[in-house]
């Protein structure tokens, strides 16, 4: 069935409504395919600059250190909120959304204030060798502010999409709590947690704003981007542009393969 | 007979609902059917007793022990949610070797297990399968026999039966029964269905608003109701208040004599309707209403008051809507209650 033919009995609200919502899709789609193709002839060069692929690297890595520290201190916190009512609980849940609120350089700068080494955590982690401020660890800070609550909301979900009842059916038959949550709860919200995971690193790896103010070196690939653009202007920034969207379109295909159908 | 579960004043309070002091003892072997209606507490109850939640008051031991403060997994209890709760990511012989995992018996011996109990209750050929393959009966087969499989003492299965189609139902009310009688096994059958009470109990308890207010044989329960809103619950369709028998509705008060008690009431079977008159303790009354119900129909009558009853198809005949017919009592059907709440 062709789009038009599809549309040959439809009422003029459906029509209407199919109109704007392809203009929409338009607008969002045009731009990203276009830079793709436009950019596609720079980018095996660009992958040849060590400059670029240091970046591309940088913004990789960390935005996994990101998403693992998202993941180790986010899951425990979507399975609480997702099991337990306490006081407050109502408040934290609303507050988890606070830091992807808020404008993003504002964000680098409210983690500048609380990690630099002349605050007391800062100051603690220093003594550690740990160290923020231009530095890998001060990216994945950065990237993990701002990307933490796409992780704890989809475990969150993935956690609450279960029916507590299996898990009491299955404490029933002997599991404690612990083997309830390996054996069960963990492999059902499996998916839910992975899609997280990809949520997360996705919008680490994209991060500039926070990223720029707590830590401008080493420069991850949008901070290349944004300097090589100031610097050398649009032609130049083009490649990087073109690689960073297809890191994205890869992420957008797991992300469709990992929301397939989940059982046989 | 000793017994497997016994629960002394148990009481548990929740945001707009409670538990009240609720006694009852379960025999080694019985199938205890308890029965109330939707919202009356049935599944908290259960879940009280599986130890998902713990007691405000009261206490609760299990073949003598104190399992009060002992968490679920250490209970040694079976249990059957409503829901279905199959492992969606495990086939059928996974979710029936759970248990058995948890308890870390080797695989071979699980197998043996799994094998033996799938056949014992008929699911032997479905085991490679998915849950989301399964049908209502098959489903429940296996929740049920997931919980035998650890070989518990105690059942608890809550509306075991609603989600499945009469057929199935029939076949699990029939398989329920053999696996009671075969294993020995306790049971505390959960439902608002009066056939599955009747089919399946010895012993039987009415739970209404979080209390349990009678418990006993079935017979004794459905005979004598211990309140009038059990015996509303248990199919006594005609409920009044003595006082209030005055008027057009004085030939029950008079039918009725002297007794003590503020509420009468009877089962719609006990209401005699006949075409004439027959004798002088029947009313005359108009019929409101009629509902076939295949082998019978059950009619609403105003004589005064309005009394229900159930007539054959062949006494049907005579009576239709808005027709006169008579009415009496079987006095020895009446029951009497001290007040009605």
């Amino acid at each position: 069935m062709t789009p038009l033919s599809w549309l040959r009995d439809k009422s003029v609200f459906i029509v209407a409504s199919s109109a704007l919502g392809a203009a929409l899709m338009a607008f969002l789609l045009v731009p990203i395919l276009g830079t793709i193709a436009s950019s596609a002839p720079g980018v095996p060069a660009a992958l040849m600059d060590e400059r670029i692929v240091n970046a591309v690297y940088l913004s990789v890595l960390s935005a996994a250190m990101a998403t693992l520290f998202s993941l180790v201190l986010g899951v425990p916190l979507a399975y609480i909120l997702s099991r337990h009512r306490f006081p407050g609980s109502d408040v934290l849940d609303s507050l988890l959304d606070l830091s992807i609120m808020i404008p993003h350089n504002a964000a680098g700068i409210a983690l500048l204030f609380t990690l630099s080494p002349r605050t007391p955590l800062g100051g603690s982690l220093a003594a550690l060798g740990i160290t923020f401020v231009d530095t890998v660890w001060g990216v994945a800070a950065a990237m993990a502010f701002v990307s933490a609550p796409f992780l704890v909301r989809s475990a969150e979900d993935a956690f609450s999409s279960i029916d507590a009842k299996m898990e009491q059916t299955a404490r029933s038959l002997g599991a404690s709590r612990g083997q309830v949550f390996r054996h069960v709860t963990l492999p059902l919200s499996r998916r839910g947690i992975l899609t997280g995971c990809l949520l997360c690193w996705a919008r680490a790896v994209s991060e500039f704003g926070a990223v720029a103010v707590l830590a401008y070196y080493p420069k991850t690939a949008p901070v290349l981007l944004f300097d090589v653009l100031i610097g050398e202007g649009l032609q130049a920034a083009l490649p990087i542009t073109g690689i960073v969207l297809l890191l994205g379109v890869v992420v957008f295909a797991l992300f469709k393969a990992l929301n397939r159908e989940a059982y046989p | 007979m000793s017994h497997s579960l016994k629960v002394e004043g148990l009481s548990r309070v929740w945001p707009g609902f409670a538990l009240s002091d609720i006694n009852l003892e379960v025999a080694e072997g019985e199938y205890f059917v308890l029965l109330g209606p939707t919202g009356s507490g049935k599944t908290l109850f259960l879940d009280t007793l599986m130890g998902f939640y713990t007691p405000d008051e009261g206490r609760l031991s299990y073949r003598g022990q104190d399992i009060t403060n002992l968490p679920p997994e250490s209970r040694g209890i079976g249990y059957v949610p409503q829901s279905d709760t199959l492992f969606p990511h495990l086939s059928v012989r996974e979710n029936l070797g759970f248990g058995l995992r948890m308890r870390r018996m080797p695989e071979a011996d699980r197998m043996e297990k799994v094998k033996e109990v799938s056949e014992e209750l008929g699911i032997g050929r479905i085991l490679d399968r998915m849950p989301r393959h399964l049908s209502g009966g098959e489903s429940q087969k296996t929740q049920l026999a997931r919980a035998l499989i650890t070989e518990p003492g105690l059942l608890l299965l809550d509306e075991p039966l609603s989600s499945i189609d009469a057929h199935a139902q029939g076949e699990l009310m029939g398989l329920l029964r053999r696996i009671n009688r075969a294993r020995g096994v306790s049971v505390i059958h959960v439902t608002h269905s009066h056939l599955e009470a009747r089919t399946l109990a010895r012993e039987m308890g009415v739970m209404m608003d979080g209390r349990l207010v009678q418990s006993g044989r079935v017979d004794d329960v459905y005979g004598s109701p211990a309140t009038p809103e059990a015996a509303q619950f248990l199919g006594f369709e005609n409920l009044f208040r003595l006082s209030e028998l005055g008027g057009d509705a004085a030939w029950l008060r008079a039918s009725i004599g002297a007794v003590e008690g503020d509420v009468v009431g009877w089962r719609a079977e006990n209401t005699v309707v006949s075409s004439l008159r027959g004798s002088p303790d029947k009313a005359e009354a108009t019929v409101v209403e009629r509902l076939d119900l295949g082998p019978y129909s059950m009619v609403l009558l105003d004589a005064g008051v309005q009394v229900r009853a159930t007539i054959t198809p062949e006494m049907g005949k005579s009576i239709a809507d808005g027709g006169r017919a008579f009415i009496g009592v079987k006095k020895e059907a009446l029951r009497f209650w001290d007040k009605r709440g």
